[in-house]
């Protein structure tokens, strides 16, 4: 591979690729049978692909004082497309149709884009043809209601933020729905004889808080389940014992913080693990321990550090920075602007992969954490590149703009909370302990 | 009530990924027969599901509801939808002789397979597979070991696998001493392979078990033959983050909070 040209000042590497140094050791007599060189083909692969892509971009841009540029028209574009017709191969997706329209309305939020009053309207209608007379929302009209689109629904209407969007929400039947899911251990299935992991404590938790139907009993015990999901690695698995993951952690630290049961989570040791999964040469997140590089985790794992940052802050805010989160906010930008952005719109996990909704959504939200730090007295930007590369900030709980969250917290909080049947029935079976959750 | 055809993901070929792949110059002629035959596709998959929703409603759980669910399943094991409606059918059949029964419920594991092949990573193909083994008079614990193996050469990662590795092991007479040994194969196989070195720390308190008074997760002599495996490892390849980790659990520098 050749030689790494000096960066400019405003890039943050500063070191070769891990992959280029290896160094060989002697043989070892103690376990023979440990291969002596190990080279990591993917990794490696990964390193020399995204090392093309910084020296290319700096070899075009030695002439000119060339900033990376957010290609927002084209992205605008791509995500207007896509909520009018998908191509064949989303046939996958056929049971996560909510998850589609929500990862395209919010990146369209994050690129300050709004959709159209007729756009608006098309896609409530088309949600509340998601929601089931049981409560909660299915993947699509006529599926059986499932957490993870009824998380991507609300989200999504939300984010519409007017009242048919807020209203096409039937609070009642989703406090049924939520009641349904919750199991003996305080944790939630993800549907009717469904799994059960830290998703669905996410899931369950983010809609109940965002439209306000949280019952007393209804986490009862929840951040006891979730804490059994945070390894001696510090971040957490998706059920007790499994190894940390991205995704996974993001799931776990919201619902806890959601839940004002922070105080039970090892910050210290998730904070290392989480520091610990940005790459130090691509910029960009891994997802778990010595995994590669992937766009989406910019937000599953950057998403933490505005988090953790306000966590850290209650106990000892002198030792904490007024001016940046936790990681590399500019190398992580670099990573997605010059490396994940698709030339024929959208945004991608790494180079060489195709541009998906998924990937545009993640990518642009963990773009936006990086680009924006904030606590409640203090908003400082770091936007790599062209100032037109400004996103919109999302709140770091929800993965809504923060607009949108402030604007439904004081729709749905004004709403009394419903009285549900089921709820009475359950405390009437004892099936549920009640505990007060310490604030 | 007007149709939502604005967001209908059509039916056809599973590949949404077109950067990277090589292009065939198609003539006006092979790019028609291929529409015609996403649509003939389309048609298919959208009879079929009506036809099981229609099944469902009317709770007619007979051979052409497993039958149809099956095909759809096979090209989308994403869709959560049709394998409760799957297990409700079973159920429905379910038949008083066990062997008639455990024969079923073999075919569901053939079936299930096709499903992974389709995405190793299906949350609902592989939470099928558990309730499989859970409704088993006589459930075949080897077998899905070695299926374990398989599929995590396939993809040494694969949380999904993994999580149902656990699964197995804990229903069947597998040992943790040869669930360690495979560990460790793993590892000599690619030191890199996280999810291997985690699961040795699940195993090791279980199969060395520390004494009462020790402050480390395992029994000495096995600390001692670990702490050299590590030593190794990051001999071997200083920047390789997984034994250093490990290396963390190993002695013990975790606070021990709530579990």
């Amino acid at each position: 591979m050749a030689a790494f040209p000096l960066y400019p000042q405003w890039s943050s590497r500063c070191c070769p690729p891990p992959s280029q140094g290896r160094h060989h050791p002697p043989a070892l007599p103690l376990l023979p049978s440990l291969p002596q060189d190990r080279p990591h083909p993917l990794l490696a692969k990964v390193e020399k692909s995204v090392g093309a892509m910084l020296n290319c971009f700096l070899s075009l841009g030695k002439h000119e004082s060339k900033q990376p540029v957010l290609e927002r028209e084209s992205h605008i574009a791509y995500l207007r497309r896509g909520l009018k017709h998908l191509p064949e191969g989303f046939v996958s997706l056929d049971a996560s149709r909510p998850w589609l329209v929500y990862w395209a309305v919010h990146a369209l939020e994050i690129l300050d884009a709004r959709l159209t009053d007729a756009e608006a309207s098309a896609v409530v209608d088309f949600l509340k043809h998601c929601q089931n007379p049981s409560g909660g929302f299915g993947g699509g009209p006529g599926q059986y209601s499932h957490l993870a689109p009824t998380y991507a629904a609300v989200n999504a209407l939300v984010i519409i933020g007017t009242k048919d969007a807020y209203d096409a929400i039937n609070r009642d039947t989703l406090q049924d729905f939520l009641w349904s899911l919750r199991t003996e251990e305080a944790s939630f299935r993800m549907h009717e004889g469904g799994e059960v992991d830290i998703r669905g404590v996410y899931c369950a938790v983010s809609v109940a808080r965002l439209t306000n139907v949280s019952t007393e009993g209804l986490f009862a015990n929840t951040p006891h389940w979730i804490m059994r999901c945070q390894s001696y690695e510090g971040g957490f698995s998706g059920t007790p014992g499994m190894e940390a993951h991205g995704g996974y952690t993001f799931c776990g630290l919201a619902a806890l913080t959601l839940l004002h049961a922070h105080h039970l989570c090892d910050t210290p040791s998730l904070l290392r693990w989480a520091v610990n999964r940005q790459m130090r040469f691509e910029g960009g997140f891994q997802g778990r321990t010595n995994k590669l590089v992937d766009g989406c985790y910019s937000f599953w794992q950057g998403g933490l550090f505005p988090i953790l940052h306000t966590l850290l802050a209650q106990e000892d805010a002198q030792n904490l920075s007024a001016e940046h989160w936790m990681f590399s906010q500019e190398a992580l930008q670099e990573y997605l602007l010059i490396c994940c952005q698709h030339s024929r719109g959208g945004l991608i996990d790494k180079p060489g992969k195709g541009p998906d909704f998924y990937h545009t959504c993640y990518t642009l939200s963990g773009m936006s954490v990086a680009q924006h730090f904030t606590t409640t007295a203090i908003h400082k930007k770091c936007i790599v590149g062209h100032p037109s590369n400004e996103l919109v900030p999302v709140h770091a709980l929800y993965n809504v703009g923060v607009e949108a969250a402030v604007m439904a917290s004081q729709y749905f909080n004004n709403l009394p909370v419903p009285q549900s049947r089921s709820r009475k029935a359950a405390e009437d079976s004892g099936c549920c302990q009640q505990e007060k959750v310490q604030t | 009530m007007s149709e939502p055809c604005l967001f209908y993901a059509h039916c056809g070929e599973q590949d949404a990924q077109v950067h990277g792949r090589l292009k065939i110059k198609t003539t006006a002629e092979q790019a028609a027969e291929k529409k015609k035959e996403r649509e003939e596709k389309q048609k298919l998959y959208l009879a079929g599901l009506s036809k099981v929703f229609e099944k469902r409603a009317s709770e007619t759980y007979d051979e052409e509801c497993l039958k149809t669910t099956a095909q759809l399943l096979a090209a989308n094991p994403d869709a959560t939808t049709l394998w409760n409606i799957r297990r409700e059918a079973l159920l429905a059949g379910k038949s008083e002789n066990e062997e008639l029964w455990s024969e079923v419920l073999q075919g569901e594991l053939k079936m299930i397979v096709a499903c992974l092949g389709k995405n190793h990573k299906s949350y609902g193909a592989w939470h099928h597979r558990c309730w499989v083994m859970e409704n088993f008079p006589n459930p075949p614990w080897a077998d899905e070991v070695k299926l374990c193996d398989s599929y995590l050469k396939l993809d040494e990662r694969n949380f999904h696998c993994w999580d149902y590795r656990r699964f197995v092991v804990a229903g069947s007479k597998q040992q943790p001493e040869d669930e360690l040994k495979a560990s460790q194969q793993l590892i000599e196989h690619n030191l890199s392979n996280y999810s291997a070195w985690h699961y040795r720390s699940k195993l090791l308190p279980l199969v060395h078990p520390p004494p009462a008074t020790s402050p480390h997760p395992v029994a000495e002599q096995a600390l001692i033959k670990e702490l050299q495996m590590v030593v190794e490892a990051v001999f071997t390849d200083p920047s390789d983050q997984s034994p250093w980790f490990f290396l963390r659990w190993l002695v013990g520098r975790q606070e021990k909070g709530p579990r």
